[in-house]
Protein backbone atom coordinates (compact mmCIF):
# COMPACT_ATOMS: atom_id res chain seq x y z
CA UNK A 1 0.00 0.00 0.00
CA UNK A 2 2.97 2.06 0.98
CA UNK A 3 4.78 1.40 -1.93
CA UNK A 4 2.05 1.72 -4.41
CA UNK A 5 1.34 5.15 -2.80
CA UNK A 6 5.07 6.16 -3.29
CA UNK A 7 5.13 4.85 -7.13
CA UNK A 8 1.96 6.99 -7.21
CA UNK A 9 3.54 9.95 -6.16
CA UNK A 10 6.76 9.95 -8.09
CA UNK A 11 4.52 9.69 -11.45
CA UNK A 12 3.72 13.60 -10.33
CA UNK A 13 5.84 14.89 -12.91
CA UNK A 14 3.86 12.65 -16.01
CA UNK A 15 0.51 14.09 -14.24
CA UNK A 16 1.88 17.74 -14.76
CA UNK A 17 2.85 17.05 -17.98
CA UNK A 18 -0.12 15.47 -19.06
CA UNK A 19 -2.45 18.09 -17.38
CA UNK A 20 -0.63 20.86 -19.43
CA UNK A 21 -0.95 18.71 -22.71
CA UNK A 22 -4.98 18.39 -22.08
CA UNK A 23 -5.16 21.85 -21.85
CA UNK A 24 -3.12 23.16 -24.76
CA UNK A 25 -4.43 20.43 -27.02
CA UNK A 26 -8.03 21.05 -26.03
CA UNK A 27 -7.27 25.51 -27.13
CA UNK A 28 -4.71 24.58 -29.81
CA UNK A 29 -6.78 24.95 -32.95
CA UNK A 30 -9.36 27.31 -31.83
CA UNK A 31 -9.17 30.69 -31.94
CA UNK A 32 -11.16 31.87 -29.03
CA UNK A 33 -9.73 29.87 -27.24
CA UNK A 34 -9.72 29.54 -23.00
CA UNK A 35 -12.84 32.19 -24.31
CA UNK A 36 -14.71 29.57 -24.26
CA UNK A 37 -14.55 28.47 -20.72
CA UNK A 38 -16.30 32.03 -20.17
CA UNK A 39 -18.76 31.80 -22.83
CA UNK A 40 -20.52 28.47 -22.09
CA UNK A 41 -21.43 29.01 -18.75
CA UNK A 42 -22.75 32.71 -20.11
CA UNK A 43 -24.64 30.71 -22.72
CA UNK A 44 -26.53 28.28 -20.45
CA UNK A 45 -26.71 31.15 -17.72
CA UNK A 46 -29.08 33.23 -20.66
CA UNK A 47 -31.33 30.43 -21.61
CA UNK A 48 -31.80 29.30 -17.78
CA UNK A 49 -32.49 32.57 -16.60
CA UNK A 50 -35.12 32.92 -20.02
CA UNK A 51 -36.68 29.64 -19.63
CA UNK A 52 -37.09 29.17 -15.61
CA UNK A 53 -36.95 32.79 -14.56
CA UNK A 54 -39.15 34.45 -16.99
CA UNK A 55 -41.37 31.14 -18.23
CA UNK A 56 -41.30 29.19 -15.17
CA UNK A 57 -41.27 32.03 -13.14
CA UNK A 58 -38.95 29.65 -10.08
CA UNK A 59 -39.09 32.41 -7.17
CA UNK A 60 -35.54 33.66 -6.89
CA UNK A 61 -34.02 36.82 -6.76
CA UNK A 62 -30.88 37.59 -9.14
CA UNK A 63 -31.68 34.11 -10.65
CA UNK A 64 -28.76 34.68 -13.10
CA UNK A 65 -26.45 34.44 -10.60
CA UNK A 66 -28.31 32.01 -8.60
CA UNK A 67 -27.69 29.53 -11.48
CA UNK A 68 -24.80 30.61 -12.53
CA UNK A 69 -23.22 28.93 -8.92
CA UNK A 70 -25.21 25.42 -9.86
CA UNK A 71 -23.81 25.42 -13.23
CA UNK A 72 -20.12 25.90 -12.78
CA UNK A 73 -19.99 23.19 -10.10
CA UNK A 74 -22.53 20.82 -12.25
CA UNK A 75 -19.85 21.49 -15.09
CA UNK A 76 -16.98 20.08 -13.55
CA UNK A 77 -18.50 17.35 -12.01
CA UNK A 78 -20.19 16.53 -15.56
CA UNK A 79 -16.83 17.34 -17.42
CA UNK A 80 -14.67 15.34 -15.01
CA UNK A 81 -15.84 12.66 -14.81
CA UNK A 82 -16.94 11.80 -19.37
CA UNK A 83 -13.63 13.29 -19.77
CA UNK A 84 -11.54 10.38 -18.37
CA UNK A 85 -14.02 7.90 -19.37
CA UNK A 86 -11.50 7.64 -22.50
CA UNK A 87 -8.48 8.21 -20.47
CA UNK A 88 -7.18 4.86 -20.89
CA UNK A 89 -8.65 4.22 -24.56
CA UNK A 90 -7.39 7.24 -26.24
CA UNK A 91 -3.55 6.42 -25.24
CA UNK A 92 -3.62 2.70 -25.99
CA UNK A 93 -0.38 3.07 -27.65
CA UNK A 94 1.29 4.82 -24.49
CA UNK A 95 -0.30 2.36 -22.18
CA UNK A 96 0.47 -1.05 -24.44
CA UNK A 97 3.87 0.59 -24.63
CA UNK A 98 5.74 2.30 -21.56
CA UNK A 99 5.16 1.26 -18.21
CA UNK A 100 3.88 4.51 -15.53
CA UNK A 101 0.96 4.12 -13.58
CA UNK A 102 -2.26 4.72 -15.13
CA UNK A 103 -3.89 6.50 -12.55
CA UNK A 104 -2.50 9.55 -13.79
CA UNK A 105 -4.45 9.46 -17.45
CA UNK A 106 -7.84 10.15 -15.53
CA UNK A 107 -6.31 12.27 -13.49
CA UNK A 108 -4.62 14.34 -15.03
CA UNK A 109 -7.64 15.17 -17.23
CA UNK A 110 -9.35 15.72 -14.07
CA UNK A 111 -7.21 18.55 -12.75
CA UNK A 112 -7.50 20.04 -16.56
CA UNK A 113 -10.76 20.09 -15.90
CA UNK A 114 -10.17 21.84 -11.78
CA UNK A 115 -8.35 24.63 -13.43
CA UNK A 116 -11.26 25.34 -16.04
CA UNK A 117 -13.07 25.29 -12.52
CA UNK A 118 -11.26 27.32 -10.50
CA UNK A 119 -11.14 30.16 -14.02
CA UNK A 120 -14.80 30.14 -14.54
CA UNK A 121 -14.75 31.36 -10.49
CA UNK A 122 -13.66 34.51 -11.71
CA UNK A 123 -16.82 35.24 -13.76
CA UNK A 124 -18.70 34.12 -10.95
CA UNK A 125 -17.22 36.91 -8.98
CA UNK A 126 -17.24 39.27 -11.73
CA UNK A 127 -21.04 38.56 -11.29
CA UNK A 128 -21.55 38.48 -7.55
CA UNK A 129 -20.20 42.06 -7.19
CA UNK A 130 -21.92 43.15 -10.36
CA UNK A 131 -25.61 41.91 -8.67
CA UNK A 132 -24.53 44.03 -5.36
CA UNK A 133 -24.25 40.67 -3.48
CA UNK A 134 -22.42 40.84 -0.64
CA UNK A 135 -19.10 39.21 -0.26
CA UNK A 136 -18.85 37.42 3.44
CA UNK A 137 -15.72 36.13 4.76
CA UNK A 138 -17.56 32.86 4.82
CA UNK A 139 -16.16 33.00 0.62
CA UNK A 140 -12.71 31.09 2.08
CA UNK A 141 -15.15 28.08 3.26
CA UNK A 142 -14.39 27.39 -0.47
CA UNK A 143 -11.39 25.70 -1.16
CA UNK A 144 -12.68 23.02 1.75
CA UNK A 145 -16.20 22.16 -0.16
CA UNK A 146 -13.93 22.03 -4.03
CA UNK A 147 -11.46 19.73 -2.30
CA UNK A 148 -14.71 17.65 -1.41
CA UNK A 149 -16.29 18.08 -4.90
CA UNK A 150 -12.34 16.72 -5.79
CA UNK A 151 -12.36 13.97 -4.05
CA UNK A 152 -16.09 12.90 -5.21
CA UNK A 153 -15.03 13.44 -9.03
CA UNK A 154 -11.74 11.59 -8.73
CA UNK A 155 -13.81 8.37 -7.47
CA UNK A 156 -15.96 8.43 -9.92
CA UNK A 157 -13.71 9.45 -12.25
CA UNK A 158 -11.03 7.05 -11.52
CA UNK A 159 -13.51 4.09 -11.54
CA UNK A 160 -15.08 5.01 -14.94
CA UNK A 161 -11.92 5.42 -16.67
CA UNK A 162 -10.74 1.37 -15.62
CA UNK A 163 -14.32 0.64 -16.59
CA UNK A 164 -14.75 1.81 -20.06
CA UNK A 165 -11.77 0.45 -20.93
CA UNK A 166 -13.47 -3.12 -20.45
CA UNK A 167 -17.13 -1.82 -21.61
CA UNK A 168 -18.00 1.13 -23.63
CA UNK A 169 -21.68 0.53 -22.70
CA UNK A 170 -20.04 2.60 -19.58
CA UNK A 171 -19.48 6.02 -21.41
CA UNK A 172 -23.57 5.89 -22.30
CA UNK A 173 -24.65 5.06 -19.05
CA UNK A 174 -22.80 7.89 -17.78
CA UNK A 175 -24.16 10.58 -20.15
CA UNK A 176 -27.51 8.92 -19.10
CA UNK A 177 -27.24 8.93 -16.05
CA UNK A 178 -25.54 12.44 -16.11
CA UNK A 179 -28.45 13.96 -17.31
CA UNK A 180 -31.10 12.20 -14.73
CA UNK A 181 -28.56 13.39 -11.66
CA UNK A 182 -28.45 16.76 -13.08
CA UNK A 183 -32.22 17.60 -12.45
CA UNK A 184 -32.23 15.67 -8.91
CA UNK A 185 -29.69 18.53 -8.08
CA UNK A 186 -30.63 21.70 -7.31
CA UNK A 187 -28.58 23.68 -10.23
CA UNK A 188 -32.00 25.39 -11.68
CA UNK A 189 -34.08 25.45 -8.54
CA UNK A 190 -32.96 26.32 -4.87
CA UNK A 191 -33.20 22.66 -2.43
CA UNK A 192 -36.10 24.73 -0.83
CA UNK A 193 -38.65 23.79 -3.38
CA UNK A 194 -37.77 20.36 -2.80
CA UNK A 195 -41.22 19.13 -0.72
CA UNK A 196 -40.20 18.98 3.32
CA UNK A 197 -41.19 15.29 3.25
CA UNK A 198 -37.90 14.16 0.00
CA UNK A 199 -35.54 16.71 1.64
CA UNK A 200 -33.55 14.00 3.18
CA UNK A 201 -33.86 11.37 0.41
CA UNK A 202 -33.15 14.75 -2.00
CA UNK A 203 -30.04 15.62 -0.13
CA UNK A 204 -28.60 12.21 0.06
CA UNK A 205 -27.48 12.91 -3.26
CA UNK A 206 -23.71 14.36 -2.22
CA UNK A 207 -23.80 16.74 -5.28
CA UNK A 208 -26.96 18.54 -4.08
CA UNK A 209 -25.57 18.92 -0.80
CA UNK A 210 -22.39 20.54 -2.47
CA UNK A 211 -24.39 22.93 -4.58
CA UNK A 212 -26.21 23.83 -1.40
CA UNK A 213 -23.22 24.52 0.16
CA UNK A 214 -21.54 26.32 -2.62
CA UNK A 215 -24.15 29.15 -2.79
CA UNK A 216 -24.70 29.08 0.76
CA UNK A 217 -20.95 30.46 1.42
CA UNK A 218 -20.77 32.58 -1.84
CA UNK A 219 -24.69 34.09 -2.29
CA UNK A 220 -26.40 33.68 0.90
CA UNK A 221 -23.33 34.91 3.09
CA UNK A 222 -24.43 32.14 5.16
CA UNK A 223 -21.52 28.92 6.49
CA UNK A 224 -21.00 25.83 5.78
CA UNK A 225 -23.95 23.33 6.45
CA UNK A 226 -22.09 20.83 8.29
CA UNK A 227 -24.55 18.15 8.12
CA UNK A 228 -24.43 18.01 4.47
CA UNK A 229 -21.30 18.74 4.19
CA UNK A 230 -19.61 16.17 5.99
CA UNK A 231 -22.30 13.39 4.68
CA UNK A 232 -20.50 14.59 1.18
CA UNK A 233 -17.09 14.25 2.41
CA UNK A 234 -18.06 10.43 3.56
CA UNK A 235 -19.91 9.76 0.72
CA UNK A 236 -16.65 11.20 -1.18
CA UNK A 237 -13.84 9.32 0.54
CA UNK A 238 -15.48 6.37 0.04
CA UNK A 239 -16.52 6.26 -3.60
CA UNK A 240 -12.60 8.01 -3.78
CA UNK A 241 -11.26 4.61 -1.60
CA UNK A 242 -13.32 2.54 -3.86
CA UNK A 243 -12.56 3.92 -7.38
CA UNK A 244 -8.74 3.59 -6.48
CA UNK A 245 -9.43 0.46 -5.46
CA UNK A 246 -11.03 -1.22 -8.72
CA UNK A 247 -8.77 0.62 -10.61
CA UNK A 248 -5.64 -1.53 -9.17
CA UNK A 249 -7.19 -4.52 -9.81
CA UNK A 250 -7.91 -3.74 -13.63
CA UNK A 251 -4.91 -2.13 -14.22
CA UNK A 252 -2.63 -4.97 -14.97
CA UNK A 253 -5.19 -6.08 -17.74
CA UNK A 254 -5.30 -2.86 -19.38
CA UNK A 255 -2.19 -3.80 -22.26
CA UNK A 256 -4.17 -7.01 -22.24
CA UNK A 257 -7.16 -5.37 -23.84
CA UNK A 258 -6.40 -2.72 -25.60
CA UNK B 1 25.92 -9.23 -10.99
CA UNK B 2 22.76 -10.25 -13.24
CA UNK B 3 20.95 -7.13 -14.50
CA UNK B 4 18.00 -9.50 -15.59
CA UNK B 5 16.97 -12.48 -13.85
CA UNK B 6 14.05 -14.07 -15.49
CA UNK B 7 12.77 -17.53 -13.73
CA UNK B 8 10.52 -19.77 -14.79
CA UNK B 9 7.86 -17.08 -16.78
CA UNK B 10 5.03 -17.60 -18.51
CA UNK B 11 2.59 -15.86 -20.31
CA UNK B 12 -1.19 -16.85 -20.95
CA UNK B 13 -3.68 -14.86 -22.49
CA UNK B 14 -7.17 -15.59 -22.65
CA UNK B 15 -8.57 -14.86 -25.86
CA UNK B 16 -12.52 -15.11 -25.89
CA UNK B 17 -13.57 -16.77 -28.25
CA UNK B 18 -16.23 -14.58 -29.63
CA UNK B 19 -15.28 -11.35 -28.94
CA UNK B 20 -17.33 -9.94 -26.03
CA UNK B 21 -17.70 -6.13 -26.96
CA UNK B 22 -20.61 -4.63 -24.94
CA UNK B 23 -21.62 -5.09 -21.05
CA UNK B 24 -24.94 -6.52 -22.29
CA UNK B 25 -22.93 -9.57 -24.04
CA UNK B 26 -20.53 -9.76 -21.01
CA UNK B 27 -24.06 -9.90 -18.51
CA UNK B 28 -25.45 -12.31 -20.92
CA UNK B 29 -22.80 -14.72 -20.90
CA UNK B 30 -22.14 -13.98 -17.13
CA UNK B 31 -26.02 -14.94 -16.58
CA UNK B 32 -25.98 -17.85 -19.09
CA UNK B 33 -22.63 -19.17 -18.05
CA UNK B 34 -21.27 -19.09 -21.57
CA UNK B 35 -18.13 -17.20 -20.90
CA UNK B 36 -15.98 -18.96 -23.77
CA UNK B 37 -12.27 -18.38 -23.44
CA UNK B 38 -9.32 -19.55 -25.63
CA UNK B 39 -6.06 -19.83 -23.94
CA UNK B 40 -3.37 -18.82 -25.79
CA UNK B 41 0.11 -19.75 -24.02
CA UNK B 42 2.21 -17.10 -25.02
CA UNK B 43 5.45 -17.66 -23.04
CA UNK B 44 6.06 -20.90 -21.81
CA UNK B 45 8.85 -21.80 -18.51
CA UNK B 46 10.67 -19.26 -19.90
CA UNK B 47 14.12 -18.88 -17.39
CA UNK B 48 17.90 -16.92 -18.92
CA UNK B 49 19.30 -14.28 -17.39
CA UNK B 50 21.73 -11.61 -18.78
CA UNK B 51 24.67 -10.38 -16.99
CA UNK B 52 25.49 -6.27 -15.88
CA UNK B 53 26.82 -4.95 -19.70
CA UNK B 54 25.56 -7.48 -21.92
CA UNK B 55 23.72 -7.05 -25.06
CA UNK B 56 21.24 -9.78 -25.54
CA UNK B 57 19.73 -9.99 -28.84
CA UNK B 58 15.91 -11.90 -28.87
CA UNK B 59 15.11 -13.72 -32.56
CA UNK B 60 12.31 -15.85 -33.27
CA UNK B 61 9.64 -16.09 -35.70
CA UNK B 62 6.78 -13.57 -35.50
CA UNK B 63 4.52 -15.19 -32.56
CA UNK B 64 7.40 -16.63 -31.14
CA UNK B 65 6.69 -14.19 -27.54
CA UNK B 66 9.10 -11.72 -28.64
CA UNK B 67 6.51 -8.64 -27.85
CA UNK B 68 5.15 -10.65 -24.91
CA UNK B 69 8.73 -11.01 -23.68
CA UNK B 70 9.63 -7.45 -24.17
CA UNK B 71 6.28 -6.35 -22.82
CA UNK B 72 6.82 -8.32 -19.16
CA UNK B 73 10.24 -6.87 -18.93
CA UNK B 74 8.92 -3.36 -19.19
CA UNK B 75 6.27 -4.37 -16.56
CA UNK B 76 3.19 -3.42 -19.23
CA UNK B 77 1.76 -6.57 -18.36
CA UNK B 78 2.02 -8.77 -15.89
CA UNK B 79 2.97 -12.12 -15.93
CA UNK B 80 1.13 -15.91 -15.36
CA UNK B 81 3.59 -17.45 -13.53
CA UNK B 82 7.27 -16.74 -12.64
CA UNK B 83 8.81 -13.71 -11.77
CA UNK B 84 11.28 -10.91 -13.96
CA UNK B 85 13.92 -9.38 -11.58
CA UNK B 86 15.69 -6.29 -12.67
CA UNK B 87 18.66 -4.66 -11.12
CA UNK B 88 18.45 -0.51 -12.42
CA UNK B 89 16.11 1.51 -14.13
CA UNK B 90 14.63 -0.04 -17.62
CA UNK B 91 13.61 1.90 -20.76
CA UNK B 92 12.29 0.81 -23.72
CA UNK B 93 12.73 2.15 -27.07
CA UNK B 94 9.68 0.90 -28.91
CA UNK B 95 7.97 2.03 -31.51
CA UNK B 96 9.21 5.32 -30.94
CA UNK B 97 5.98 7.35 -31.46
CA UNK B 98 3.60 6.11 -29.26
CA UNK B 99 4.15 8.90 -26.66
CA UNK B 100 4.22 11.74 -29.13
CA UNK B 101 0.73 13.89 -29.34
CA UNK B 102 0.65 14.97 -33.02
CA UNK B 103 -0.83 18.57 -32.00
CA UNK B 104 2.48 19.33 -29.39
CA UNK B 105 5.77 20.52 -30.65
CA UNK B 106 8.59 18.55 -30.74
CA UNK B 107 10.42 20.32 -27.95
CA UNK B 108 6.65 19.92 -25.77
CA UNK B 109 6.72 16.19 -26.74
CA UNK B 110 10.61 15.84 -25.56
CA UNK B 111 9.13 17.31 -21.78
CA UNK B 112 5.92 14.70 -22.09
CA UNK B 113 7.69 11.93 -23.11
CA UNK B 114 10.68 12.38 -20.98
CA UNK B 115 8.25 12.32 -17.54
CA UNK B 116 6.87 9.55 -19.07
CA UNK B 117 10.42 7.21 -18.90
CA UNK B 118 10.56 8.69 -15.39
CA UNK B 119 12.91 11.97 -16.07
CA UNK B 120 12.45 15.57 -14.27
CA UNK B 121 12.03 18.53 -16.02
CA UNK B 122 15.12 19.69 -14.99
CA UNK B 123 16.94 16.36 -15.75
CA UNK B 124 15.21 16.84 -19.45
CA UNK B 125 16.19 20.71 -19.85
CA UNK B 126 20.20 19.54 -19.43
CA UNK B 127 19.94 17.42 -21.95
CA UNK B 128 17.85 18.77 -23.88
CA UNK B 129 20.70 20.25 -26.40
CA UNK B 130 22.00 16.67 -26.53
CA UNK B 131 18.68 15.03 -27.72
CA UNK B 132 18.06 18.19 -30.56
CA UNK B 133 21.59 17.20 -32.10
CA UNK B 134 21.17 13.70 -32.13
CA UNK B 135 17.44 14.20 -33.81
CA UNK B 136 18.90 16.84 -36.24
CA UNK B 137 15.42 18.11 -37.10
CA UNK B 138 16.33 21.76 -37.18
CA UNK B 139 13.72 24.50 -36.89
CA UNK B 140 10.70 21.68 -37.12
CA UNK B 141 11.44 20.92 -33.14
CA UNK B 142 9.40 23.90 -33.14
CA UNK B 143 6.72 22.96 -34.95
CA UNK B 144 3.74 20.30 -33.88
CA UNK B 145 4.68 16.50 -34.24
CA UNK B 146 2.31 15.97 -37.13
CA UNK B 147 4.26 17.83 -39.53
CA UNK B 148 6.66 15.40 -39.17
CA UNK B 149 8.36 12.94 -41.49
CA UNK B 150 8.30 9.15 -39.98
CA UNK B 151 12.13 9.65 -40.23
CA UNK B 152 12.22 12.80 -37.92
CA UNK B 153 9.42 11.32 -36.11
CA UNK B 154 11.74 8.18 -35.18
CA UNK B 155 14.76 10.20 -34.79
CA UNK B 156 13.43 12.29 -32.17
CA UNK B 157 12.19 8.88 -30.15
CA UNK B 158 15.31 7.69 -30.28
CA UNK B 159 17.29 10.75 -29.37
CA UNK B 160 14.92 11.15 -26.48
CA UNK B 161 15.21 7.28 -25.60
CA UNK B 162 18.49 6.92 -25.40
CA UNK B 163 19.07 9.75 -23.53
CA UNK B 164 17.04 8.56 -20.37
CA UNK B 165 20.20 7.54 -17.96
CA UNK B 166 18.31 3.79 -17.91
CA UNK B 167 21.01 1.06 -16.87
CA UNK B 168 18.70 -1.62 -18.90
CA UNK B 169 18.16 -0.77 -22.43
CA UNK B 170 15.21 -2.61 -24.46
CA UNK B 171 15.05 -2.02 -28.37
CA UNK B 172 12.27 -3.42 -30.77
CA UNK B 173 13.14 -2.94 -34.28
CA UNK B 174 14.69 -0.11 -34.11
CA UNK B 175 16.60 0.01 -37.02
CA UNK B 176 13.51 -0.83 -39.28
CA UNK B 177 12.72 2.88 -39.36
CA UNK B 178 14.46 5.86 -40.49
CA UNK B 179 17.26 5.69 -44.08
CA UNK B 180 20.84 3.99 -44.09
CA UNK B 181 22.58 7.48 -42.19
CA UNK B 182 19.92 7.33 -39.67
CA UNK B 183 20.52 3.27 -39.15
CA UNK B 184 24.13 3.68 -39.02
CA UNK B 185 24.13 6.67 -36.19
CA UNK B 186 21.99 4.35 -34.30
CA UNK B 187 23.81 1.48 -35.05
CA UNK B 188 27.12 3.39 -33.23
CA UNK B 189 25.06 5.26 -30.38
CA UNK B 190 24.22 1.81 -29.28
CA UNK B 191 27.82 0.31 -29.61
CA UNK B 192 28.65 3.21 -27.75
CA UNK B 193 25.82 2.58 -24.64
CA UNK B 194 27.35 -1.13 -24.99
CA UNK B 195 30.73 -0.09 -24.20
CA UNK B 196 29.43 2.32 -21.54
CA UNK B 197 28.64 -0.83 -19.60
CA UNK B 198 24.81 -0.72 -20.61
CA UNK B 199 23.08 -3.87 -20.60
CA UNK B 200 20.73 -4.19 -23.93
CA UNK B 201 18.42 -6.43 -25.31
CA UNK B 202 17.68 -6.05 -29.01
CA UNK B 203 14.90 -7.55 -30.49
CA UNK B 204 14.59 -7.73 -34.35
CA UNK B 205 14.34 -9.72 -37.72
CA UNK B 206 17.05 -8.24 -38.66
CA UNK B 207 20.04 -11.00 -38.66
CA UNK B 208 22.98 -8.59 -39.82
CA UNK B 209 22.23 -6.06 -37.02
CA UNK B 210 22.02 -8.64 -34.25
CA UNK B 211 24.97 -9.92 -35.95
CA UNK B 212 26.45 -6.58 -35.62
CA UNK B 213 25.77 -6.03 -32.02
CA UNK B 214 24.67 -8.52 -30.10
CA UNK B 215 27.23 -10.40 -27.69
CA UNK B 216 24.79 -13.23 -27.24
CA UNK B 217 21.36 -14.41 -28.54
CA UNK B 218 18.73 -16.23 -27.43
CA UNK B 219 16.02 -18.16 -29.99
CA UNK B 220 12.25 -18.11 -29.14
CA UNK B 221 10.12 -20.73 -30.65
CA UNK B 222 6.73 -21.04 -29.39
CA UNK B 223 7.06 -18.88 -26.48
CA UNK B 224 10.13 -21.60 -24.74
CA UNK B 225 13.86 -20.96 -25.27
CA UNK B 226 15.34 -22.98 -28.15
CA UNK B 227 18.69 -22.37 -28.41
CA UNK B 228 20.75 -19.86 -26.51
CA UNK B 229 24.38 -19.23 -27.37
CA UNK B 230 26.72 -16.71 -29.60
CA UNK B 231 25.04 -14.70 -32.80
CA UNK B 232 26.92 -17.07 -35.55
CA UNK B 233 26.01 -20.29 -33.69
CA UNK B 234 22.22 -19.50 -33.20
CA UNK B 235 21.67 -17.46 -36.01
CA UNK B 236 22.75 -20.17 -38.27
CA UNK B 237 20.35 -22.26 -36.96
CA UNK B 238 17.80 -20.39 -37.09
CA UNK B 239 18.05 -19.54 -40.49
CA UNK B 240 18.48 -23.02 -41.57
CA UNK B 241 15.01 -24.24 -39.72
CA UNK B 242 13.32 -21.62 -41.29
CA UNK B 243 14.15 -22.47 -44.77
Amino acid sequence: MRASLTELFQAREIFFNLTARDLKIRYKRSILGVVWAVAEPLVQMSIYTVVFSYLLRIPKENYPVFVLCGILPWAFFSTGITHPLTAITANAPLVKKVYFRREVLPLAQISGRLVHFLLSFVLLFIFILASGIPVTPNVLFLPIVVFIQLMLICGIGVLLSALNTFWSDIGFLTNFALTSVFYLSPVLYPVAMVPERFQDFYLMNPMACLIMNYRRILLEGQGLDWPTLSYSALISLLVLAFGFAVFRRYDPRFAEVL
Amino acid sequence: MKAIIIDNLGKKFRVPSVPTKTLKESVFRLLTRRNHFDEFQALNELSFDVPKGQTIGIIGRNGSGKSTLFRLITRVMQPTTGNITTNGKVAAIIELKAGFHPELTGLENIFLNGAIYGLTRKEIAQKLDEIIKFADIGRFIHSPTRTYSSGMLARLGFALAINTEADILLFDEVLAVGDTDFQAKCTNKILELKRAGKTIIYVSHNMQSVRALCDRVLLLENGSSRADGSPNQIIELYETTNK
